[in-house]
């Protein structure tokens, strides 16, 4: 097989969610010496791509956007020995948790995965993070971009909340800060004063994106 | 102001048959915390009905409508003050009636089916906390498994606790509605809570026999709380509420409706039917089966109206597809409502007078011909303030009145 149709065709096992195959074909990939930045960015992302899409216009579901998270992973770990100790092909890092109060992070988790298939260095610090954690994890990880998750009404003041915080200790104007969750509304999130909210998780993914291009082109 | 002409009973009966009754009835769905809040703010007394105090004791049963939630029971009291037409009651935990059991080596509290959980503050000021699922007992088991896992015991006498002493007498002694539910977990739903919502999902994709075997089991331990439940007191219900599922997120189903059809919809169709016939044969037929899924669930809908669901709850007003209107309008014919004023915006966080188009809203595209409870989208918690929850039942109060000519 051609490096071409090879890409192609890995490409459609991240779209299919075929795990197997997916990381069968990067192998093959690495055994006929594909750069693996090739087989990354012209294999798997336009794939992962292609399932964002298809998740944002209701003909991709859960199950379907795990496996071909799923896939994309499993190539990402034969690739990833493969590009240590070059430049990474990282394109912005990124901290990601539930404010404090909310231990749901389903829709969290989701966004993480997505974020990491287009490759974003991702720390997924989990659930129920106050104010001052979400901060500490954003300097000591040199976060470019800080999601902030809610999935409660009664908990989602909490995105305001950090937000201060970042104000109050002189450092937001470092940080782009994405938020959403079930009960968050755009209204909400320019309210709370974040930048920016994700309607769902490849909107975010899109939003994050914008973010590190108009930072790379000042 | 329109003048009621019926008990409470006729007129929920009459909408969920889809006949237009007097007056919109109305329902209420709160946690303990808010619950609280409410009976201090109608001047009532702080004693509440029965043994649901599990902030101060770790043990304690939880009467909920749900497994896992912190939802209160509502004592008549509330039900006079509030002027409403139902009283929800529901069987209580199958573990000896304790409900949570707290695990000191981990902090964690460990419901009926087996699942810990943790249990959070929501810490914004408004008091109150929730419980969330920390470990998913059957994340990596095998349908062989399924077999030895302890189910609940739907025969455990804590059951159906005081139920058969209650639910005649406030059949006999009040004009309410009764509005019980039996299962305490569902398909799903308690499938969700056991394999964890990651991996159910990639299964539902990949490994569909575990799943069929899973949905199995919960559907006979469901089937089997309905089959104690409704012999004993099923007689006095106006409306059966199943196990609580949920279809949909903000914006879409959870999975493609291909899914949901060859995995989901059998098992909830046998549940139809079966509690259906359950229903018949006690003599209970005017009794109509409530189905609940939060979210954007209308792909699905067809298919649940087809197979026996009569109620929809708690109709959440999301923004796509699944409108409110949009149901009513293409179901309407054949499907009940409940529910359907927004617990995530407008009562926490509109203003008295927004609550009041909202509900005016509501009645005017969900009443015409019956077929609408007037009710919050989803349990209230203590973010919603109490101005709110009067605005929504004086709108009730003021636009409920039929003939709708809004």
């Amino acid at each position: 097989m051609d490096d071409r149709a090879l890409l192609e065709k890995l490409a459609f096992t991240v779209i299919k969610g075929q795990v197997k195959d997916g990381t069968a074909l990067t192998q093959q990939g690495i055994d006929q010496g594909i750069n693996p930045h090739l087989v990354i960015n012209e294999g798997l992302v336009p794939g992962m791509d292609v399932v964002g899409e298809l998740f944002r216009t209701n003909q991709y579901f859960i199950p379907e956007v795990l496996l071909s998270a799923r896939t994309m992973n499993g190539s990402m770990a034969l690739l990833r020995p493969l590009i240590v100790g070059h430049v990474t092909e990282t394109v912005g890092v990124a901290v990601v948790g539930t404010v404090k109060g909310d231990i749901h992070d389903i829709g969290k988790n989701l966004v993480c995965m997505l974020l990491e298939a287009a490759q974003f260095k991702v720390h997924n610090i989990g659930v129920n993070n106050t104010p001052e954690k979400i901060l500490e994890m954003a300097e000591q990880h040199h976060a470019d971009i800080v999601g902030l998750s809610a999935l409660l009404s009664v908990t989602m003041p909490n995105i305001g909340k950090t937000v201060e915080h970042f104000e109050k200790m002189g450092v937001r104007n470092r940080y782009k800060i994405i938020c959403g969750g079930a009960p968050v509304t755009a209204k909400f999130a320019k309210e709370c004063g974040t930048d920016a909210y994700g309607a769902n998780a490849p909107e975010a993914v899109k939003i994050c994106r914008q973010w590190i291009e108009e930072k790379r082109a000042r | 102001m329109g003048k009621k002409t019926m008990t409470s009973r006729e007129r929920v009966k009459r909408a969920v048959h889809l006949q237009e009754p007097d007056r919109v009835p109305r329902d209420i769905w709160i946690t303990q915390d808010s619950y609280v809040a409410l009976r201090r703010e109608l001047g009532l007394s702080p004693v509440v009905s029965k043994p649901w105090d599990w902030q101060n004791t770790p043990n304690a049963i939880r009467p909920g409508t749900t497994t896992w939630s912190t939802d209160s029971r509502i004592d008549l009291d509330v039900v006079e003050k509030l002027d409403l037409d139902i009283i929800r009651r529901s069987g209580y935990p199958t573990n000896g009636g304790r409900g949570f059991v707290y695990r000191p080596e981990d902090e964690l509290y460990i419901d009926e089916w087996g699942v810990p959980h943790h249990r959070a503050e929501f810490e914004t000021g408004y008091g109150g906390a929730h419980f969330e699922i920390r470990i998913y007992p059957l994340a990596e088991a095998t349908a062989k498994d399924l077999d030895d896992y302890p189910w609940p015991d739907p025969h455990d006498p804590s059951f159906l606790g005081d139920l058969p002493d209650e639910l005649p007498r406030i059949y006999k002694d009040t004009p309410y509605a009764i509005l019980g539910q039996f299962g305490r977990g569902g398909i799903y739903e308690q499938a969700k809570y056991l394999r964890g919502f990651e991996q159910i999902f990639i299964d539902m994709a990949i490994d569909q026999e575990f799943v069929h075997a899973l949905f199995e089991k919960l559907l006979q331990v469901e089937l089997e709380m309905n089959r104690v439940g409704i012999q004993a007191v099923g007689k006095y219900l106006t409306i059966l509420r199943l196990s609580p599922e949920d279809l949909g997120t903000q914006t879409s189903t959870l999975v493609s409706p291909q899914i949901h059809e060859e995995v989901v919809r059998p098992y909830y169709k046998r549940r139809f039917h079966e509690v259906r016939k359950m229903l018949d044969d006690i003599g209970n037929r005017d009794c109509k089966i409530l189905y609940h899924s939060c979210g954007a669930a209308y792909p699905m809908m067809p298919g649940l109206v087809e197979d026996g669901m009569d109620v929809f709850d708690p109709l959440q007003p999301v923004e796509v597809i699944s409108e409110p209107w949009r149901l009513k309008q293409d179901f309407g014919h054949k499907l009940a409502f409940l529910g359907g004023i927004n617990v995530q915006s407008t009562l926490p966080r509109g203003t008295p007078e927004d609550v009041r188009q909202e509900v005016r809203q509501r009645i005017k595209e969900m009443a015409p011909g019956g077929g609408y409870i007037l009710s919050p989208a989803h349990r209230m918690l203590p973010d919603i303030p109490f101005r709110n929850i009067r605005a929504m039942y004086d709108a009730g109060e003021e636009f409920g009145y039929y003939p709708i000519t809004l």
